[in-house]
């Protein structure tokens, strides 16, 4: 909290600085630009633990960026007017209530084959489609499901970040303190608590451990890729933790976030017009050390995808995704006889339909995902109307099922919602 | 020897009963339209008028290399979107590798996504303009067979017809170029029916570090009564353009040297 208010003091006086500045042969330049947006959204279903309202909401973004010779810095704020909210709190640590510092980053090249960026940012590698095999940076699922927008399935991390540029490039991500997901905590979203064997709202903010202890409980990730003949390699590395709560303590039996170290690799190409990629990864995580139970252990994932324009503006990618944990047996130690064991094996299938329509102006987008473990789905269509380059009208929908209410996406059934948005750029 | 033998084979070129080969016009001509230069750095504005009259702009950035005068080999560009809000921030890059395949990449800002693009078809709508991607980075010469109709008026006039007639959405397309410099000057192409569907005619041009350009294209679709304007300017040629200029650190991080 203290490290976040500090950034947004400091990058605030270089900013303002750069605004005032005269030209002396070194370039620089200031931009402001941001957006407004309201959304009102409702459940489907209804779902006795909340209320049916899913999203009532302002946001304005601010974006400010200053270019100062080879260097910039960048802030992004979102302030948050939420009429579903209680009380109003800024926790810009583990919620975003009413500022959601997204970007306050400054990037600058000591040399010219390197880049460091440091402070707030967001960041994305891999090549899945909404499915995260070497992606460890933090999600938001909760402001992707109630229906913010596809912009807000990453949430921003504190982190250092070198990039050093050759033929075969290198990322490195260093945050001092590990951030988790955004995850479903029981506010607004209800989910599955296995111990109790029933559906909760109970905020899982408050039962939760999170390493939070600054350079101790800190993460690193590390990318190799280069480009060769029209096809991209990855290599990657992460040490640090689940990002999501993913198994509870022997200790105490409050939920927490498993160590983890992982690694993986992604090649993405091109055959003819159609895209091809694929990625895998496995995850070390010792349940037994860490003193955990109902963990998912050791796991391994795979992904292929497809994607191809298949008609004029019209364009469908699939992926198949299967996931399976190594020692079963360990991950399911010390369970309350009442607790059913993890399942190990999961296949999932996706299929994503892109329209462009009405020269651009008409935008479908659906997703639909089934996972062959509890039999379950997630369906989240988006039509976007644009009016004009300044303004656009989205209707959207997140829909789930499945054949009970345990699964990782069924669980989910009761927050299924229809959301509409108008967003005015500036 | 060798000199009578270059002055009679020059003779020939100039000789008005000897038609020149329409391909090595139309070759001559692509060069001064898209094969200038090795590198090039342009702000590129665009105005899109619909058919009811509805503007829209684009402005962007954009960098190119091309090591050699064949476009459709080793080509890359670069670009940058600076205007309207809705594209602000995202960056382009396209790949063109010896065997001609090309590669396209977009990066996404606010969730720092850097995706591939399929690549079906060349002639489809660049950036939600009329151009199409073939009218920004040229069309392959051995896609088409060409005629030549007419050199008269310091002009000639070629038609070009499709090898692979499923390929495009038109029949044929008539190019007028300039006879004494090769300057590409409009061509117009025509449907089925013999119907005029589209045109792109150069309306102004400029020389810039020695290269005489068009910094002016007007593209009319006349099936959907919608027109582009496209101006060049803040043009530089052959400024020392680094390789790693076109790769996803740009992507990424919009190379500030090049994009003020």
């Amino acid at each position: 909290m203290k490290l976040h208010l500090l950034l947004i003091a400091l990058s605030l006086i270089p900013l303002t600085m750069a605004a005032g500045q005269d030209e002396d042969g070194s370039y620089r330049d200031f931009v402001l630009s941001g957006r407004l947006q309201s959304s009102i959204g409702y459940r489907i279903y209804s779902d006795k633990l909340q209320e049916s309202g899913t999203i009532q909401e302002g946001i304005l973004r601010i974006s400010m960026l200053s270019i100062l010779d080879n260097s910039e810095l960048r802030v992004t704020a979102d302030l948050i007017a939420d009429r579903l909210r209680g009380r109003p709190r800024i926790n810009l640590d583990r919620d975003a209530d009413i500022i959601d510092l997204r970007e306050a980053y400054y990037l600058f090249s000591p040399q010219a084959d390197v880049d460091i960026k440091i402070g707030r940012q967001i960041l994305t590698w891999g090549t899945g489609d909404l499915l995260f095999l070497n992606d460890h940076f933090p999600k938001d699922f909760r402001s992707f499901i109630i229906g913010r927008g596809d912009d807000y399935i990453k949430a921003p991390q504190t982190s250092l970040k070198i990039s050093y540029y050759s033929a075969i490039n290198l990322d490195i991500v260093y945050s001092p303190v590990f951030e988790p997901d955004r995850y479903i905590t029981g506010e607004r979203v209800s989910y599955w608590n296995p111990l109790t064997f029933s559906t909760s709202s109970v905020d899982l903010n408050v039962l939760t451990r999170l390493p939070d202890t600054l350079f101790s409980d800190d993460t690193l990730s590390l990318r190799l890729h280069t480009l060769e003949n029209g096809v991209e390699y990855c290599l990657y590395y992460h040490s640090g933790f689940r990002n999501s709560p993913s198994s509870f303590s022997l200790v105490t039996g409050k939920p927490g976030f498993d160590e983890i170290q992982s690694f993986g690799f992604s090649i993405r190409g091109q055959l003819g017009s159609t895209i091809w990629n694929t990625e895998s990864v496995y995850t070390f995580s010792d349940a037994k050390e860490q003193r955990r139970f109902y963990t998912r252990g050791e796991e391994y994932k795979l992904l292929i995808g497809l994607e191809k324009e298949i008609l004029d503006n019209i364009t469908a990618s699939t992926q198949l995704y299967y996931e399976t944990t190594v020692h079963t047996e360990e991950m399911n130690t010390g369970l309350p006889i009442s607790v059913e064991a993890l399942p190990s094996d999961n296949l999932i299938a996706t299929l994503r339909i892109y329209a462009s329509l009405d020269d651009n102006n008409v935008i479908f987008n659906s997703f639909l995902l089934y996972a062959s473990q509890n039999e379950e789905f997630a369906w989240l269509p988006r039509i976007t109307f644009k009016q004009g380059t300044n303004a656009e009208l989205i209707i959207s929908a997140s829909v789930f099922g499945g054949e009970n209410e345990r699964g990782y996406y069924s669980q989910l059934r009761g927050a299924s919602n229809i959301c509409l948005s108008y967003r005015m750029l500036f | 020897m060798i000199n009578v033998l270059i002055f009679l084979l020059s003779s020939i070129a100039m000789f008005p009963g000897i038609e020149p080969d329409p391909a090595t016009i139309v070759q001559k001509s692509y060069d001064r339209l898209y094969g200038q230069g090795k590198t090039l750095k342009a702000t590129v504005e665009m105005v899109i008028m619909n058919e009811s009259g509805d503007e829209k702009m684009r402005t962007f950035v954009m960098l190119r290399s091309q090591p050699t005068k064949n476009v459709k080999k080793e080509q890359k560009y670069y670009l940058y979107f600076t205007e309207p809000a809705d594209v602000r921030r995202m960056s382009y890059l396209v790949l063109t590798d010896q065997s001609g395949s090309i590669q396209r990449w977009m990066y996404f800002s606010s969730i720092d996504l850097v995706k591939r693009i399929s690549t079906s078809d060349e002639r489809k709508n660049f950036v939600a303009s009329d151009f199409y991607y073939e009218d920004i980075s040229g069309r392959d010469l051995a896609k088409d067979n060409f005629t030549l109709l007419q050199a008269e008026n310091g002009e000639y006039v070629i038609k070009s017809e499709p090898v692979d007639p499923a390929s495009v959405e038109y029949d044929h397309a008539l190019l007028r170029i300039r006879s004494d410099n090769y300057n590409f000057l409009e061509v117009k192409y025509f449907g089925n029916n013999g119907n005029l569907i589209r045109a792109l005619a150069v309306t102004e041009r400029g020389t810039f570090d020695g290269y005489d350009i068009a910094t002016k294209i007007r593209v009319d679709d006349y099936e959907r009564k919608r027109h582009t304007l496209l101006s060049y300017s803040d043009i530089e040629f052959d400024q020392a353009m680094d390789d790693s200029v076109f790769s996803e650190r740009s992507l990424r991080r919009p190379p500030r040297k090049y994009i003020q």
